[in-house]
């Protein structure tokens, strides 16, 4: 999905959350760039966001 | 950057080649080798016949580079492996192997046993148990 006009990782998921209700209940990490983020982070041009749901690998 | 996945179950031959590959290497003493398997488990009456594993490939080797060298800097390894199916695996093949070498056994151990914990809990793969009748749900890791 291509997101405009989105100024950060909180307002993204301000986003996600009002088009996608159950999200609330379904614990995710947000990646920018390949990284994971705890914290409120300021969306780039074409940053790459991803929602993880706990990994289970191996 | 080293890849990791590779599509189904890895072959117990691959494992073999890859120890037959360090065998030249003299200044190894002591490898600590982890391979996963998948299990039959039985949950609420269903069995599991297979996992398919999805990842996010691009993020999870990046991060493995990192562990890769947080290793070598933390242990006096002198190789490390790691290798992980993508894809559907059935109950009984291997989907995860691990090697480590070192001069000595304690640190190929330590390393081996820390690059396992580090896969299972910081690399984005995701395990769907497939049932054998129908259905699936999706691996939690402990």
């Amino acid at each position: 999905m291509v997101f405009t006009d989105v100024a950060d990782t909180d307002q993204l998921d301000d986003i996600l959350h009002a088009t996608y209700p159950l999200l609330r209940e379904i614990k995710y990490v947000i990646t920018v760039d390949r990284k994971i983020i705890r914290e409120n982070v300021a969306l780039l041009e074409n940053a790459e966001v991803a929602l993880l749901p706990p990994f289970s690998g191996g | 950057m080293q890849q990791i996945f590779c599509e189904g179950a890895i072959s117990p031959l691959f494992i073999a080649e890859v120890i037959q590959k360090y065998s030249g290497d003299a200044k190894i003493g002591a490898y600590n080798i982890f391979i996963g398997q998948i299990r039959a488990d039985v949950i609420n009456q269903q069995v599991v016949s297979s996992i398919a594993y999805t990842a996010y490939k691009e993020m999870a080797l990046e991060k493995m580079q990192g562990i890769r060298s947080e290793i070598f800097n933390k242990y006096p390894v002198i190789e490390m492996e790691v290798h992980h199916s993508i894809g559907s695996v059935a109950a009984g093949e291997i989907c995860l192997f691990v090697l480590a070498a070192s001069a000595h056994r304690k640190a190929a151990m330590e390393a081996c046993n820390e690059i396992v914990e580090r896969v299972k809990s910081e690399l984005p793969i995701w395990g769907k148990e497939c049932f054998v009748e129908e259905g699936y749900q999706w691996k939690t890791n402990h």
